[in-house]
């Protein structure tokens, strides 16, 4: 007869993600403590340009009550079963988003069902070897940012501001809570950038200048890759590169 | 085959429980499976099987216990099971219940789901 082991039940999921998630060469969320800052466009524009130099990408949407990343790429792709769960294929990227499960149904979900789907996704999902695993994450320092934070040990966080003091103070903070975590904070990216402003105690990626096209290319991949607003994404790019 | 990936999840998690308990062998385990999530639980076991070999759950006996999906309304409070086809989308995320549903008694859509969701491992045996 066998011997009970350890006390509780065992999410066979958390284990599972861990493992998947350490398989990519580089996790990098592309996080912010606000809304609206310019997430999903320099999300998807790094996961594109990481792809044009040849980095096998993949680009995971987590902004669960506000997906967008489908709407930049101008198609959303259809994710395959096979052996778990196997990314769409758009625009040279391995693409997934909470929309391929969604559709166009209001998203109103409750915290838990975040978390659990996020880990669900994590645990399941079949990318392959990337290079670089990109993540569009919702606003705010709440449960999806918390979970990456206990799953992706790894992970190279690339905080996104704009020179508003309002964001700014707030984004400082953010940084110092990533660091507080253990995380790695690749640096700060500002967009809406006008004039040079000086950050302290972090690294300054890159500034992102308005870009009054962005908006016309918005799901025209090729239109998006020749906006000054690709063009500062390239310059925040190499400055990641170099490390 | 959504259910391989469930499977190396249970695999990995058993082996890391067994390697923190000091297991010389897993011998028997038992898996809660949620009805909201749609596994089958024959493509489970084979999976289970084939990803155990040469592992120290090899030939671990398997009991499988079913729960019934729950949803709760956070409105008025009526619990339910609901019945019905299910989405596939729910097979891939079981916590995506709420989007599809309403409830039958207010029509509220603030729903949470209260048991059935996934997979859990809810006991094993092991000898050290």
């Amino acid at each position: 007869m066998g011997e009970l082991a350890g006390a509780g039940e065992i999410d066979p999921r958390e284990a599972a993600a861990r493992r998947r998630l350490s398989e990519i060469g580089t996790v990098l969320p592309v996080v912010s403590s606000k809304g609206g800052v310019g997430k999903s466009l320099l999300s998807t524009v790094l996961a594109l340009l990481l792809s044009r130099r040849g980095y096998r990408t993949g680009l995971l949407d987590l902004d669960f009550h506000s997906p967008s990343v489908h709407l930049i790429l101008g198609e959303r792709g259809k994710p395959r079963e096979d052996r778990g769960l196997l990314p769409a294929e758009v625009r040279g990227l391995k693409f997934l988003s909470v929309i391929h499960f969604s559709g166009e149904r209001p998203l109103l979900l409750r915290k838990e069902g975040i978390s659990s789907s996020l880990l669900e996704l994590l645990s399941t999902t079949r990318w392959g070897a990337l290079d670089y695993l990109v993540i569009d994450m919702p606003p705010g320092s709440g449960d999806e940012l918390l979970e990456l934070l206990r799953l992706a040990r790894e992970a190279e966080f690339l905080v996104v501001s704009t020179p508003s003091r309002l964001c700014r103070e707030s984004v400082e903070r953010m940084v110092r809570g990533l660091r507080e975590a253990g995380a790695r904070v690749a640096g700060v990216v500002e967009n809406f950038s006008s004039s040079p402003s000086a950050w302290k105690g972090v690294r300054l990626l890159g500034r992102i200048g308005y870009d009054p096209e962005l908006e016309g290319a918005v799901g025209r991949v090729e239109r998006l890759l020749q906006t000054s607003f690709a063009r500062d994404a390239e310059g925040v790019l190499e400055e990641y590169l170099r490390g | 085959m959504h259910e391989w990936a469930i499977a190396e999840g249970v695999v990995e998690a058993l082996l890391e429980r067994g390697r923190r308990e000091g297991a010389r062998r897993i011998t028997r385990f038992t898996l809660r499976l949620g009805e909201i999530q749609g596994v089958e639980e024959e493509l489970l076991r084979f999976a289970l099987g084939e990803l155990s070999r040469g592992t120290p759950l090899e030939g671990a006996e398997i009991r499988v216990e079913r729960e019934k999906g729950r949803v709760g309304c956070r409105n008025c409070g009526l619990e339910w099971s609901p019945e019905g086809e299910r989405e596939e989308a729910l097979h891939f995320l079981p916590d995506l219940l709420p989007l599809f549903l309403r409830c039958p008694r207010c029509g509220s859509v603030d729903l949470e789901i209260r048991g059935g969701r996934g997979v859990w491992v809810s006991s094993l045996e092991l000898e050290r």
